[in-house]
């Protein structure tokens, strides 16, 4: 929903001294601004640098139109401005819909959001000033950094787009978010607990890689800050880095990694973050107390099992099935908060084809869930990640179902434990 | 060769809108058409997809299907194909749902039993609600989906909506839903006094037998098989797939069981679109499914039993089949 500016709002006679300063200067409309619709009654005006719509009175619109030229607001009215006039423009200055006339200028760089068409499972999309939901989604479409692997940039919009099918709902009467059934577990999940889709990080093409970290790494600090549960759509998994690195700066993590491969390339020059060796730089990061990789297996150059460094464990397909999702369980410091990063390459490719690096002898979808509802359940998670996910690897969509699935899965159970508590 | 097309060349009875045309294969080698006495299993296609709201596709199966079954060795069963319902583009869907109701009548007629090779899933209700005229019916309906939207009456339905207008049939005295999974909006455990759900969980962990508990044994079933039962890794070409399904051989035990231990009065096969295939894969798993089908059927009918099914005719007679 767009917000409103209304001539008039404020009933009193004073005004703020911001306001009061724009008596004497020189205005102008930004040249980002664009007209979307007007009628009699309202007009609706965008700002497509920051991707702001405002919805606004006639008489407001038709005022503004003097601005079209840099002019003070008393050259414009012809006389001394009310205040409500004044607070007016003060609210559109500050939304950056007009400008100081005096100053060339300059491009907005400061956008840190794309907007998307499908928020996730159609749940609201957060928008500046709203109140701070249980989960936030956020999609990271970056996928520069996954050695022989391009695509994944366009996995968040696949996932958004197919978790349609699980509409996020809320009862009519009581406001409260519907939740799911889950029919494998004949029980009803995440009800009361509220989703926002924040959108997608920007990514700007040619940046350097620390720039995008920095600005993923910034919103996750908002939406941590909020209150609310990060969950990343990626991208290649180099993703993971700028959200773990935020949140181990505030507590110690274990970093829980269901991935087919350790990610530990040991070779990759020292401050290159790619999808081989994210984990490596993640275990050089202080916060970063355990890791544990969860659906190992094939023929890799990587460390073995054996030679794990020390705070990391490797837990194989293999070893999982044989000794149960209590492996899993008994590696995970019971005091220590988790982050869950999920590679879709730790299913076996027959569940999840669109995988840039497929690998037989991965997880059944059922095991995984057992998984993450074991974890979620016994454990404080506090953030998560599905990435490396190719969409055009897929067929028939049902890979953007199975992560769809995943989410459920683990946010149900983290949910779970949370209401129990 | 569209669809509506198909059937207007070849054998026909005349009037009959139901045929196979010259240069199609059979299903499996089978004779063709309604020549021939005695009891046996009548396949018939229903090439008609207007009742899936999410992709159409499925009317491509039937015909995709005999393709595929040309390798596979001819069942024992006594069977025949009877080519495809013919399906005008552009007809009124309650006119095309009449089509199938006459069809089955025609092999009901024959001494034959039906084995309709759909199409969606709206397919089924006009066979199951022309079945239940000769006697009571159980349904055993496998699908990752319950069917069971709100229907507000009217003459069409579409696939989403099928399994709630099913159990409201008199005649149709217990529905068995098993394969349902994933997550939904709503509870869909318990849907009536009528309906039983097995999730596919519950049938992966307890085998064919919790079916069977729910399907009482002196009653006809009709089984109704949505391929999309099947997980997506074996069966791809579905229109909405569902993860965490189950494997194609945990569907034949259900099949082998259900045929030896009840008497299967009919049959479906729908949902099938083969344009979401992969290589032919689900097609040809499918065809797979079918000849089990047809050998568990003819294997039950060899086996003599102490309260063995009765006689098609037997069954019209009386909607008690056992005689106690």
């Amino acid at each position: 929903m767009s917000d409103s500016v209304a001539v008039g709002a404020s009933g009193r006679g004073e005004v703020s001294a911001t306001a009061a300063e724009l008596r004497s200067k020189k205005l102008v409309i930004s040249k980002w601004v664009a007209l979307e619709a007007v009628d009699e009654r309202k007009a609706i005006i965008f700002h497509s640098a920051t991707a702001s719509r405002l919805s606004v009175s006639r008489a407001l619109y038709d005022f503004v139109r003097c601005f079209e030229r840099p002019t003070t607001v008393a050259e414009a009215l012809g006389r001394e401005p009310q205040p409500q006039a004044l607070e007016a423009l003060e609210k559109l200055v500050t939304k950056g819909f007009l400008v100081d006339g005096e100053v060339p200028e300059q491009p907005r760089s400061g956008r840190r959001i794309r907007a998307v068409s499908h928020p996730l499972f159609n749940c609201p999309v957060r928008r500046a000033g709203d109140a701070a939901t249980d989960v936030a989604v956020l999609g990271a479409p970056y996928d520069l950094a996954s050695p022989g692997a391009v695509g994944m940039r366009d996995a968040p919009e696949a996932i958004r787009r197919r978790s349609f099918d699980f509409e996020y709902q809320v009862d009519f009467r009581t406001g409260r978010p519907k939740g799911w059934f889950d029919a494998d577990r004949a029980l009803r999940i995440l009800e009361g607990v509220t989703f926002s889709d924040w959108g997608d990080v920007v990514v700007e093409h040619g940046e350097a890689q620390r720039a995008f970290f920095d600005r993923a790494a910034s919103l996750i600090r908002e939406i941590v800050e909020e209150g609310s549960m990060p969950v990343l759509l990626g991208g290649d998994h180099s993703t993971t880095f700028p959200a773990v690195e935020e949140l181990q700066g505030r507590r110690e993590l274990t970093v829980l990694q269901l991935d087919a491969h350790t990610d530990f390339d040991p070779s990759v020059s020292a401050g290159v973050v790619n999808a081989n060796c994210v984990v490596r730089r993640l275990w050089d990061l202080d916060g970063v107390k355990r890791i544990v990789n969860v659906g190992h297996r094939g023929y890799t150059v990587n460390p073995k099992v054996e030679q794990a460094p020390e705070r990391v464990e490797i837990l194989t397909v293999r070893r999982c099935r044989t000794e149960g999702v209590a492996s899993v369980l008994e590696a995970l410091p019971e005091a220590v908060p988790v982050y869950l990063t999920l590679d879709v390459n730790v299913l076996d490719p027959i569940y999840a084809p669109a995988t840039t690096h497929p690998t037989p002898g991965g997880f059944t979808l059922d095991e995984i869930k057992t998984i993450l509802h074991a974890v979620g359940s016994d454990r404080e998670v506090v953030g998560m990640d599905v990435v490396e996910m190719d969409p055009a690897r897929d067929i028939g969509s049902v890979t953007s179902i199975v992560v769809c699935h995943l989410v459920l899965a683990a946010l149900g159970a983290i949910f779970g434990r949370r209401q129990a508590r | 060769m569209s669809g509506a097309r198909r059937g207007l060349v070849g054998r026909r009875e005349a009037g009959s809108g139901l045929g196979l045309s010259h240069g199609s294969p059979s299903f499996f080698s089978l004779n063709r058409g309604r020549s021939g006495r005695g009891l046996h299993l009548a396949m018939v296609g229903f090439p008609y997809d207007l009742g899936n709201v999410v992709a159409a596709g499925s009317r491509e199966a039937p015909q995709r299907l005999r393709e595929a079954s040309v390798s596979c060795e001819p069942p024992r069963a006594e069977a025949r194909d009877w080519g495809d319902v013919e399906i005008p583009s552009g007809e009124d869907p309650e006119v095309t749902h009449g089509r199938l109701v006459e069809a089955v009548s025609a092999v009901l007629e024959k001494d034959g039993l039906p084995l309709i090779v759909g199409g969606d899933h709206s397919t089924s209700y006009p066979v199951i609600e022309r079945l239940r005229r000769e006697g009571d019916l159980t349904v055993l309906w496998l699908d990752a989906h319950t069917d069971f939207s709100p229907w507000h009456g009217g003459g069409a339905h579409d696939h989403k909506q099928v399994l709630r207008r099913v159990a409201g049939l008199d005649g149709v005295r217990r529905v068995v839903q098993a394969g349902y999974r994933g997550y939904t909006l709503e509870a869909e455990l318990d849907l009536s006094d009528r309906v039983k759900v097995v999730p596919s969980r519950r049938l992966r962990q307890e085998g064919p037998v919790a079916v069977l508990d729910l399907l009482p044994p002196d009653v006809a079933c009709y089984l109704s098989l949505d391929i999309d039962v099947v997980d997506p890794a074996y069966a791809p070409a579905t229109s909405t797939p569902v993860p965490g399904g189950l494997t194609p051989a945990e569907v034949e035990a259900v099949l082998a069981e259900v045929c030896g231990a009840r008497a299967v009065r009919g049959m479906d096969l729908v949902e099938i679109n083969p344009s979401r295939d992969l290589g032919g894969r689900t097609c040809a798993m499918a065809c797979e499914l079918l000849h089990d089908f047809l050998e568990h059927w003819f294997a039950a009918l060899q086996t003599p039993k102490e309260r063995g099914p009765p006689s098609p005719r037997a069954w019209r007679a009386s909607t008690r089949l056992w005689d106690q």
